[in-house]
């Protein structure tokens, strides 16, 4: 087992280093002088030249590269060019609040959809499978910025039951979190009715419940271990579209979160900031993945790799 | 379609009604300029934020411009972005796919390492990652759009032609002396096609939330531009007062999507019967 999660964590190595590369190669594929664009077409020579020194844009490819990977994995993005201040800094301050609002859309997603999916399986073709794959469905097409909008109207605006911008207290996670994970209750609850659909077809169950077995036990303690294991792999990837999907409910409920980050630097053009952020996001992503394939393993021993 | 698969696919009320709705779609779509006669772009300050009446049957936005026309004229751009990119996308990763799964070995290797790379990204931050180096726009929200799901149909095309290059038809092919091209065109490509089809269909719907994602993100299509994404974002500055003005493209967005899944739900069930409930 520990020579397989060490393999594992060496296999990521490479990943890191491609993405790194692409993540940096960005600033040289903007079509146009990258410095040109930061500081726009009229920018003094001098600022122009002096911004070049500072990006390092003035070496060969690979030692910018090589410098690039330096700095990054000592956290030094450089300094966003509209804020003026280093962009490690920013992102400190920010990385909690979306690393809190995924984490907190994957948990309600996982239960609520694993939930539901359980619901709709063991009733399977019956009316309340039919009404819950509609719902989950519909929950998959409603875009999630226009569901926090929606949320804002009816908790915040009429019934006042909820705060709708900014996150200074735990109340006001509970709209962010719901609307960001919406979408991956319909896409879990799919995903663990075919799972246990799957699995309450199989050999054991009938074996179980020709011994007499109650149906909640044959349900929870048989089926439902089985069927779980693919719904963690979902898990993983619905992790790293909620991290990326987070940028839309920061803007809908102006949270300072890092996705917000990102969109204002592309806005701005302040290109420190985008290959901070489009790092920092996809590492995560490749890192949860990582864990979710380790336990995968711990959780389902019969996976050989 | 043959018969066979048409009757399993009318059996299914829901996919139906989402082809129904898809078929509307597209014909507003086309024929948009010819059910209204006013400009999505005709400004009207003196109207702003109109509730809907009989001459504004949805009501008017932030700069007096009639909601219903700039909806119809919202449908061609999303039906032209989201049409486009998953065409591109579909052609780059079924070619792609083919020659991976087809020719293996070290081609494969390099492609699907590749394909590896790219899904490490969460594919809203890739299209963001693209459209940052891209510039905003039209074109380069379908280019996004387009490449991020290039992986995604490149991985699926290259398991079916895996599963099906074995089969004994396609050695028999060999065997005759087909060409690699002929055999992969007359026979993997058609035969990959139903797969193929469904993912297309519900690529679409991902297509579109993904481009009014961005277009509401400021990213995407620019005003004045009527794009569902971006009207949605105009409106929800006033949400307490002219809550309409959002929820229109809301609901718009939100029943293509839905339309566009239960299309791909029932194309699915149609033309492979053994995925069902998969």
């Amino acid at each position: 087992m520990s020579r397989y999660i060490i393999g594992r964590l060496l296999s990521i190595i490479p990943v890191l280093f491609i993405v790194s590369f692409l993540v940096f190669l960005m600033l040289h594929l903007i079509p146009g002088d990258p410095v040109r664009n930061m500081l726009g077409l009229h920018a003094p020579p001098a600022a122009v030249e002096e911004m070049t020194k500072r990006l390092g844009l003035d070496k060969p490819l690979h030692i910018q590269y090589f410098d690039f990977l330096q700095k990054a994995a000592r956290g030094d993005f450089g300094i966003s060019i509209r804020t003026k201040q280093p962009v490690i800094k920013e992102i400190r301050d920010r990385y909690p609040y979306t690393i809190k609002l995924a984490i907190g859309g994957t948990i309600f997603a996982t239960i609520v959809g694993v939930l539901l999916g359980i619901i709709s399986a063991v009733n399977q073709n019956k009316l309340w499978d039919n009404i819950l794959m509609v719902l989950s469905l519909l929950s998959v097409s409603t875009p999630s910025f226009f569901l926090a909008l929606l949320a804002i109207l009816f908790f915040s605006l009429y019934l006042g039951l909820f705060p709708s911008i900014g996150i200074q207290s735990p109340q006001h996670y509970i709209l962010p979190i719901l609307t960001l994970g919406a979408q991956s209750v319909g896409i879990m609850a799919r995903m663990t009715r075919s799972a246990m659909l799957e699995v309450l077809n199989q050999d054991y169950i009938r074996t179980s419940r020709a011994k007499g077995m109650s149906e909640r036990v044959i349900i929870y303690s048989h089926a439902l271990k089985n069927a779980l294991i693919p719904v963690l792999t979902v898990i993983g990837l619905r992790f790293g579209g909620l991290l990326a999907g987070s940028a839309l409910i920061e803007s809908v409920f102006g949270i300072r979160g890092i996705g917000r980050f990102m969109i204002d630097g592309v806005l701005n053009r302040d290109y420190p900031v985008v290959q901070a952020t489009v790092l920092l996001i996809a590492s995560t992503f490749i890192i949860i993945n990582l864990i979710v394939d380790i336990l995968y393993r711990v959780v389902d021993p019969r996976i050989k790799y | 379609m043959n018969s066979k698969v048409f009757r399993r696919f009318i059996k299914r009320k829901s996919s139906v009604v989402g082809g129904i709705i898809i078929i509307i779609f597209i014909l507003v779509a086309i024929f948009g300029p010819y059910l209204t006669s006013r400009s999505p772009l005709d400004i009207d300050l003196r109207n702003t934020y109109q509730q809907p009446s009989r001459n504004n049957w949805l009501g008017t936005d932030n700069l007096g411009r009639d909601t219903l026309t700039r909806l119809i004229y919202g449908a061609r751009i999303t039906l032209i972005i989201s049409f486009t990119s998953v065409f591109l996308g579909t052609l780059v990763g079924l070619v792609l796919g083919v020659i991976s799964g087809y020719y293996g070995g070290f081609v494969d290797t390099v492609l699907m390492r590749t394909t590896d790379i790219l899904l490490a990204f969460p594919g809203l931050l890739l299209a963001i990652a693209i459209v940052a180096i891209l510039g905003s726009g039209i074109v380069n929200t379908m280019l996004a759009i387009a490449f991020y799901s290039i992986p995604y149909i490149a991985r699926i095309v290259r398991g079916v032609v895996i599963s099906i290059k074995e089969l004994e038809y396609i050695q028999a092919c060999e065997v005759i002396g087909c060409s690699n091209f002929t055999t992969i065109v007359s026979h993997i490509i058609p035969n990959s096609m139903s797969q193929v089809i469904v993912n297309t269909t519900l690529n679409l719907g991902t297509a579109i939330l993904t481009s009014s994602a961005l277009s509401f993100l400021g990213l995407g299509v620019q005003p004045p531009h009527p794009e569902w994404g971006a009207m949605l974002s105009t409106a929800r500055d006033v949400m307490r007062t002219t809550p309409i003005a959002a929820l229109i493209p809301g609901v718009a967005i939100t029943l293509v999507v839905l339309s566009f899944s239960l299309l791909g739900d029932g194309l699915r069930d149609a033309l492979d019967p053994k995925l069902k409930n998969n």
